[in-house]
C-alpha cells in the first residue's frame, strides 16, 4: 500500500515538475526563446557581438549559432533549411545551388520591412542592392563583402630572397612572376600556395584573370548570361576565357604553384604559408585573420597576378554572403530584429575588428572606421578605393557552371584543352538557361 | 494450414497465422527501415527532384542521362579498382595478422589490441592525418623517403597516377582491424587436435594453413570478403577527406560523384539513378562472391 502511494506520488510529481520547469524562465513567467542563426567560422566573432547585444536587449531570448563550412552552406544545407527544424536565419550564399533552389520555390520570407527599417537600398548603393535582389525581391541581407584573388606574400621571405616588391602591388608580367618564383624557390621556399584540391582556388585565379582579359561588357555578359532573359554574346570558347585558362596552365607548367598543389586543400595551403614555408598564398581580405588563427605572426603584404590584356589586375569582389529567413523559421519577427541590428552602422564597424578584417556589407566611406583592421587589410581597402575591383565570375553564376576546378585540374595535367572546357561550359550554360 | 517448426521440434506444428503474426513486428520494422527507402530511391530515380517539394515523374530520363555521362563510367572504373584493391589488401593483411596473433605466443593479446587501434580512429581524422603525412617536403612519409635517399618531393595525392593508390593504402590501414578480429576468432575455433595430427603426418606451417586453416575458416573469410567489397564500393569519407575526388577526377568514385550530383548540382534524380545502378552492380558482385564460395565449399 505504502509502495503504491509512493508510485502515485512520483507519477504526479514528475509531470508537475516538467510543467513548472517550462514556466520558470527567470521566475517571471516568460517563455525562453532560442533564435537559431547560421554563420561561418570567419564571421562568427562579429555575429557573437550582435548576439550579446541582442540577448541583452531581448530578455529571455538566447541566440544559438550553427557554424557551417562553405561546403555545407552550398550543399546539404538545403535539406536543413526546408525541414521543420529550419534555423531562424539561414546562410545560403548567393551563387549556391541552395540559394537558387530556395529562391525558385519561394522558400525565403520577403524582408522588405528589414530593408526599409535598415535603409539598406541607400546604404548598399543601388548597384549592389539591385544585384542582390533577384527579380527585385528583397529576400536577403548582405552582411559582409569579400575581396579575393589576392596573392598575399610573406615580407620576410621576400626580403631574404632579395625580391623587390612593386609599389603598386602589381607583379605586372609573367616574366616578373617567373623571376619572383625562381628567387623564392632558390631561397628554399615554396612559391604561390593554393588549395588545388579544394575545388575553388583555381577558379579564384580564373576569376581574377578573366576580369583582365575581357571588356566590361564581355564580363557582364559572362556573369549574367545564365539568366534566360540575357542574350549570350560571350561564349566560353572565346579568347578572353580560353586565354585565362591557358594562363593558369602556363603558371602550373612554370612551377608557380607549390609542389603537390593538386593534392593540397585550402587548409593545407594556408598552413604552408602560415608556417613560413611558402612565399605567397592565394587568398582574400580575411586571410590575415586566417593566418593569425594558425598562431602565426607572418608579416603579410599583398600583390596581384599579371593581367592578360588590362593595364592592372584588381581584386575580385564577392557579394554573396547573404542571410535569409526561411519560411519554416520559428521566430521570423525576432530574426528580422536580429538582421536589423546586424546591419546597423555600429555592428558593421564593430565586426571589422572582431573578425580581423571582414569588410562591411554596407558602404562605409569614412576610412577611419577601418582603423582597427590589420594594417595589411587597411592597405588593401585603400587600394580597392583607389583602383576599384572587378566582379568575380564564379561568385555570380550558378555553382553548377562556376565550379571549374575539376576541369582546370584536367587542363593543367594535359587531359583537356581550354577550348574543350569552353565547349563543356557552353553546353552547361545552355542547360541552365533551359531550366536544367 | 500449419508450418513445421524448427528441426529440433519436428513434431510441433504451428499455425501459419500465428507464424505470420509473430513475424509481423519484425516485418514492419524491416519495411520501415529497409523497403521504404529502397522504394523511395527507385521512385526518385525516375523523377526530377531538386532536394525538396514534390517529385516530377520523368520516366527513364535520369538513366539515359547517367548512361550517357562519361564521368559516370570513369567513376565506375575508379570504384571497381578501389573496391577490389582495398578488399584484397584488407583481407590479405587481416589474414596475415590473424595467423600471426593466434600462434599461442605470449604477446598475442597485445598484438590484437595494437592492431585494433586504427579502427578507433574516425574516418575523417584518418583522412586528414594521412593527407598531411603524404605531402611533399613536409609530410612524414616523404621525410622518411628523403632520409632513405629516395626523394622527399613526391606529390602522392597531387598525381592522378598515385592518388587512388594512396587512398587504397589508407583504407587498408583503417579497415583491417575488424576483419582481423573476425578471422582471428575463426582461427581460434579450429580444434588444435587437427594441427597436432597434421604435424604428426609431417605437414609444415604453410601446408597446415593451406589445407586445414583456410578451408575451416572459409565461411568467415567469405563473409569478410563480401562485406569488405560492399563497404569499399560504398566508401566516401576517406576519399572525400583526402582528395574530394581529384586530381582531375582520378579518385572520383561513385559515392563521391553521387554526392556531387545530388548535393552540389541539386540533381537528386540523377544521383538516385546512379545509386540504383551501382546497387545492382554491387548485388551482382556480392552474389557471385557468395555463390562462388558456396559451390567451392560444396565441392570439397
Amino acid at each position: 500500500m505504502k509502495a503504491t502511494k509512493l508510485r502515485v506520488g512520483i507519477a504526479l510529481a514528475l509531470p508537475l515538475a516538467l510543467v513548472l520547469t517550462s514556466c520558470s524562465a527567470g521566475g517571471t513567467g516568460d517563455v525562453a526563446t532560442t533564435l537559431t542563426v547560421q554563420t561561418d567560422s570567419y564571421a562568427l566573432p562579429g555575429f557573437q557581438l550582435v548576439a550579446d547585444k541582442f540577448e541583452a536587449e531581448n530578455p529571455g531570448v538566447t541566440v544559438e549559432f550553427q557554424v557551417l563550412t562553405p561546403d555545407q552552406q552550398s550543399t546539404t544545407n538545403l535539406q536543413v533549411l526546408t525541414s521543420s527544424d529550419a534555423p531562424d536565419i539561414a546562410s545560403a550564399p548567393f551563387n549556391s545551388t541552395v540559394f537558387t533552389e530556395m529562391l525558385a520555390a519561394d522558400q525565403f520570407l520577403p524582408i522588405d520591412d528589414v530593408w526599409a527599417d535598415a535603409d539598406l537600398q541607400s546604404r548598399y548603393g543601388d548597384a549592389l542592392a539591385n544585384a542582390i535582389s533577384p527579380e527585385g525581391k528583397k529576400i536577403g541581407v548582405l552582411f559582409s563583402k569579400v575581396l579575393y584573388g589576392i596573392a598575399w606574400y610573406n615580407k620576410a621571405i621576400f626580403a631574404e630572397a632579395g625580391i623587390d616588391v612593386p609599389a603598386d602591388h602589381q607583379i605586372g608580367t609573367m616574366d616578373n612572376l617567373k623571376s619572383i618564383v625562381a628567387k623564392i624557390r632558390a631561397a628554399g621556399y615554396q612559391p604561390l600556395s593554393i588549395g588545388g584540391s579544394s575545388n575553388y582556388h583555381f577558379t579564384w585565379i580564373l576569376d581574377n584573370l578573366l576580369a583582365t582579359a575581357t571588356t566590361p561588357e564581355e564580363l557582364t555578359n559572362y556573369t549574367t548570361s545564365f539568366n534566360k532573359s540575357v542574350p549570350v554574346t560571350s561564349s566560353y570558347t572565346d579568347a578572353p576565357f580560353t586565354k585565362s585558362l591557358d594562363r593558369i596552365k602556363e603558371m602550373y607548367d612554370d612551377g608557380v604553384f607549390q609542389d603537390g598543389v593538386l593534392g593540397m586543400d585550402q587548409d593545407a595551403a594556408l598552413a604552408l604559408f602560415a608556417a613560413g614555408q611558402a612565399g605567397m598564398m592565394m587568398g582574400h581580405n580575411q586571410s590575415p585573420a586566417g593566418v593569425k588563427g594558425k598562431d602565426s605572426n607572418v608579416d603579410m603584404g599583398f600583390l596581384f597576378l599579371p593581367p592578360i590584356s588590362a593595364a592592372v589586375t584588381q581584386p575580385d569582389f564577392y557579394a554573396g554572403n547573404l542571410l535569409e529567413i526561411p519560411v519554416n523559421a520559428k521566430n521570423p519577427d525576432l530574426a528580422k530584429k536580429f538582421l536589423i541590428m546586424l546591419m546597423s552602422d555600429e555592428m558593421q564597424v564593430a565586426a571589422i575588428e572582431a573578425t580581423g578584417g571582414a569588410l562591411p556589407g554596407i558602404s562605409i566611406t569614412d576610412s577611419t572606421q577601418f582603423a582597427k583592421a590589420p594594417e595589411s587589410v587597411r592597405e588593401l581597402i585603400e587600394f580597392d578605393a583607389k583602383y576599384g575591383n572587378a566582379a568575380g565570375w564564379a561568385s555570380l553564376v550558378p555553382a553548377k557552371l562556376g565550379t571549374t576546378d575539376p576541369l582546370i585540374q584536367k587542363l593543367v595535367l594535359g587531359e583537356t584543352t581550354s577550348h574543350d572546357i569552353g565547349v563543356e561550359l557552353d553546353a552547361l550554360l545552355e542547360e541552365i538557361r533551359n531550366g536544367g | 494450414m500449419t508450418s513445421r517448426a524448427a528441426s529440433g521440434n519436428a513434431g510441433l506444428r504451428v499455425p501459419t497465422r500465428v507464424v505470420l503474426l509473430a513475424a509481423f513486428p519484425a516485418l514492419l520494422l524491416l519495411g520501415a527501415v529497409f523497403a521504404f527507402p529502397i522504394v523511395q530511391t527507385l521512385q526518385l530515380s525516375f523523377s526530377d527532384w531538386r532536394g525538396f517539394g514534390p517529385m516530377e515523374w520523368t520516366g527513364l530520363d535520369n538513366y539515359v542521362d547517367v548512361l550517357n555521362n562519361k564521368a559516370f563510367f570513369e567513376a565506375l572504373r575508379n570504384t571497381v579498382v578501389f573496391a577490389l584493391a582495398a578488399t584484397v589488401g584488407i583481407v590479405a593483411s587481416a589474414l596475415l595478422l590473424a595467423v600471426a596473433a593466434t600462434g599461442g605466443g605470449r604477446f598475442d593479446s597485445i598484438y590484437r589490441t595494437i592492431w585494433f587501434l586504427p579502427a578507433i580512429v574516425p574516418g575523417t581524422a584518418a583522412a586528414v592525418f594521412w593527407s598531411i603525412s603524404v605531402q611533399p617536403q613536409s609530410g612524414v612519409i616523404n621525410s622518411i623517403l628523403g632520409f632513405l635517399g629516395l626523394g622527399s618531393d613526391h606529390a602522392w595525392l597531387g598525381s592522378p597516377d598515385t592518388a587512388l593508390w594512396v587512398i587504397v593504402g589508407v583504407a587498408i590501414w583503417t579497415s583491417t582491424a575488424f576483419p582481423f578480429l573476425l578471422l582471428a576468432g575463426a582461427i581460434d575455433r579450429v580444434p588444435p587436435e587437427i594441427y597436432e595430427a597434421a604435424r604428426i603426418d609431417g605437414a609444415g606451417g604453410w601446408s597446415q594453413f593451406r589445407y586445414f586453416t583456410l578451408p575451416l575458416i572459409r565461411p568467415v573469410l567469405t563473409m569478410v570478403i563480401a562485406l569488405q567489397l560492399i563497404w569499399n564500393f560504398n566508401a566516401f569519407t576517406i576519399v572525400w577527406g583526402m582528395t574530394r575526388g581529384g586530381p582531375a577526377g582520378s579518385t572520383t568514385i561513385l559515392p563521391v560523384l553521387l554526392y556531387q550530383e545530388g548535393f552540389k548540382n541539386g540533381d537528386f534524380g540523377s544521383a538516385a539513378a546512379m545509386g540504383v545502378l551501382s546497387s545492382v552492380l554491387l548485388i551482382a558482385l556480392g552474389t557471385i562472391t557468395l555463390r562462388g564460395s558456396a559451390s567451392k565449399a560444396a565441392g570439397e
